[in-house]
């Protein structure tokens, strides 16, 4: 592993927690391999909220659950990841599930199933100390009130001994993440957090989460496909196409010099973030691919207003390379040539490109 | 809760009503005049004045509404009257046979808990293992044999033969009645009576217990791609504690109704296993009673049966809250 650059715009430099390099993560199916994770690279350092942002299917969660192996299944077919330094793929299952809910904890999209219906919340989260910090019955149940509390749940001494069908879609997100906060993670991995939410509490719980962040001084790793998401919260954005990674930079990187087709279709995608006149929304065209037949070359080139089809776009798949500063990395040829395209050119078709 | 309580007793009346009038009912219909066949026994042709005395003390010359009236009252009082056939009380009857039934039957649903559970969830864990491949199919042969050829199966294969081919002694299991009928804690045999219990037990099980092992693995199979399972693993627990801690008490949900449900199969297959192993308990009394038209015998014993059965399911009822919360009744359920 070399050592690690910070990328320029972190404004602050945190500790490196975790670092993935060219991790590839294949399912092996009756139908054939799903290349799920196919050289995806990126770090996260302490402090940062690092958003990794995609369609469906372009395997978002199944980079987060690699990382907390929770995909039994799964073959690694190349690249690594590294925990604070050590090895997580190499590492046993014993000395993984150390790590797993005390260092590096996960939220999941539906609090309602992702909750034991037959225990209640406060037996939940306080199951967690009891695990990674040996606590017993009863301080584990005072530690999960405290944890209830501290997520803005009312009256969490009788909430602690309520069930999870007993509270409202945004108060189990809140119990998931009392639950995934109780033993202080460095990193706290939430996967579409707010997506089974009402939209009235989904911008509570995020605000929540970025206060807990701050709180035990820990990162984020936030998974969504909605950049409007993003937008507001996240320092760093990783954008994944198809199993690879299309773009990663800082937030305002990405939305003011954006350097990959793909980024630009999810911008055009979006209602304007100034809440301007009302453009049309513009989707991408076509749908994401099977990840068992990736197309040629550059995996985006058959939805790519920008490809050179027939020619490199089809033919050479593009290395991850550096563009406008250290942290701007994108895949793709022709990156240079979109400094001059807007978002709003995107989205009334006008998209003239330099040479 | 205790309204739910309250309106599910009131049920077992109706419940019980309609089963016993029927039974009252369905002997007066069935041929023959039941005087003669109390009198005259096996195929004797009784005196007249016996029929009428038999008649007169039973009070089968009074019109058939009033029969029916005063044996309501006094099944209402518990008086369950006497055996036609020896006068004996029904009462007697009922305790000494009821023991023995009991007995037999909590064996059987502890082969059905122990088995059918244990093995079920194994089955699931260890999906598609030879193993797992072989449940499959015991199970689906020993829920489609009848009862009867599943006795005589187990009484040749493991009592007829070892008792001829002169196998150990501890390998040679008994056929019928009850042996010297010695337990200790009320339902453990001692002594040489778990010989005369273990076939009765096995063959009053084995349907209800492949029927748990079926459901036990296939809500067990469920339940393991539950999403609280992987946030289970998530938290770092191990595999067992996963399984243990957060699959098994959500697994057991569908398979707590079925074995409430099974007291009553039980109960049903009772009649046909005592009656194999001769093992003289209520089944194999309400079945010889009902050939020899002992009405008093067969409705006392039945309304202890439908009594314990309602009783049975009640509590069953009652303990599903305990193992899923959301349908617990009373205080601040929703939904
Ligand atoms: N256990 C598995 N076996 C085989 N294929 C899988 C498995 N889990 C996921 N996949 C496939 O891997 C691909 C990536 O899935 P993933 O769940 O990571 O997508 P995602 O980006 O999280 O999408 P979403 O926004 O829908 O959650 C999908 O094509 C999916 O079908
Ligand atoms: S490499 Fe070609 S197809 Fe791929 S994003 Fe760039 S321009 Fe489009
Ligand atoms: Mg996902």
């Amino acid at each position: 592993m070399s050592e690690p650059t910070v990328p320029s715009g972190l404004s602050r430099r945190g500790e490196l927690l975790l670092s993935v390099e060219d991790l590839q993560a294949y399912f092996d199916t009756d139908d054939g391999t799903v290349k799920a994770v196919d050289g995806v690279s990126f770090d996260i350092y302490r402090g940062e909220v690092f958003a990794v942002v995609g369609e469906s299917g372009s395997g978002k969660s199944v980079t987060a659950t690699t990382i907390m192996g929770l995909q039994p299944t799964i073959r690694i077919a190349g690249g690594s990841v590294h925990w604070k330094g050590r090895d997580l793929l190499a590492m046993s299952e014993e000395e993984h599930r150390r790590i797993r809910g005390g260092e590096i904890a996960m939220i999941f999209q539906d609090p309602l199933t992702a909750l034991n219906p037959v225990h209640t919340v406060g037996r939940q989260i306080g199951e967690m100390a009891r695990i990674h910090e040996g606590l017993n019955h009863k301080q584990a149940h005072e530690r999960a009130i405290e944890m209830i509390e501290l997520v803005g749940i009312p009256e969490p001494r009788k909430r602690a001994d309520m069930y999870p069908h007993e509270f409202s879609g945004g108060m189990r997100q809140r119990a998931m993440i009392a639950m995934a906060i109780t033993c202080k993670p460095d990193l706290l991995i939430a996967d579409e957090p707010t997506t089974a939410l009402d939209v009235t509490v989904q911008a509570q719980v995020l605000d929540v989460l970025l206060a807990i962040k701050d709180e035990i001084d820990s990162a984020i790793m936030l998974i969504t496909h909605d950049l409007g998401v993003v937008a507001g919260l996240a320092d760093r954005v990783m954008v994944m196409y198809a199993g690879r990674q299309a773009e990663i930079g800082t937030a305002a990187e990405l939305f003011y010099q954006t350097r990959h087709p793909y980024t630009f279709g999810l911008l055009a995608s979006l209602p304007r973030l100034d809440g301007g006149d009302d453009e049309e929304l513009v989707p991408i065209d076509g749908s994401p691919p099977s990840l068992i037949h990736v197309p040629s070359g550059c995996a985006f080139h058959p939805r790519c207003r920008f490809a050179e089809v027939p020619g490199r776009c089809n033919e050479e798949r593009p290395l991850l390379r550096t563009v406008t500063s250290d942290g701007h990395v994108t895949a793709c040829h022709f990156a240079e040539r979109l400094a001059t395209v807007t978002v709003e050119s995107i989205r009334t078709g006008r998209t003239e490109v330099g040479p | 809760m205790f309204s739910f309580l309250i309106r599910r007793l009131l049920l077992i009346i109706p419940t019980v009503f309609v089963a016993l009038s029927f039974l009252f009912a369905l002997f007066f219909v069935l041929p023959g005049d039941p005087a003669t066949l109390i009198a005259g026994g096996a195929n004797r042709t009784p005196d007249p004045g016996v029929i009428e005395r038999v008649n007169e003390r039973y009070g089968l010359n009074d019109p058939l509404g009033e029969q029916f009236l005063n044996y309501w009252k006094r099944t209402l009082q518990w008086d369950l009257g006497e055996s036609f056939q020896n006068r004996r009380s029904v009462n007697e009857i009922l305790g000494e046979k009821a023991v023995n039934s009991v007995r037999l039957g909590i064996w059987a649903i502890l082969i059905e808990i122990l088995i059918g559970i244990s093995v079920g969830v194994l089955s699931a864990i260890r999906r598609y293992s030879i193993a797992d491949k072989l449940t499959t199919v015991v199970t689906a042969v020993a829920s489609a044999v009848p009862v009867f050829v599943l006795g005589f199966i187990l009484q040749y294969a493991l009592a007829v033969y070892p008792n001829k081919h002169d196998w150990p002694a501890w390998m040679r299991l008994r056929t019928q009645g009850l042996g010297p009928d010695t337990w200790t804690l009320f339902f453990i045999p001692t002594g040489e009576t778990w010989r005369y219990l273990v076939l009765p037990a096995v063959a009053l099980a084995s349907v209800s217990t492949a029927l748990a092992t079926r459901m036990t693995r296939g809500s067990m199979l469920e339940v393991m791609r539950a999403d609280y399972m992987r946030t289970a693993r998530a938290k770092g627990l191990n595999e067992r504690q996963v399984i243990v801690r957060h699959g098994l008490r959500n697994a057991m949900l569908p398979v707590v109704t079925l074995i409430g449900v099974d007291f009553g199969t039980v109960i049903g297959a009772a009649v046909l296993t005592e009656t194999t192993f001769s093992w003289p308990g209520l089944g194999s009394e309400i079945a010889s009673s009902v050939i020899s038209r002992d009405l008093p015998v067969t409705l006392g014993l039945t309304l202890a049966v439908v009594l314990a059965y309602t009783v049975i399911n009640l509590l069953v009822d009652v303990s599903y809250g305990w193992f899923d919360p959301r349908i617990r009744f009373g205080k601040g359920s929703k939904q």
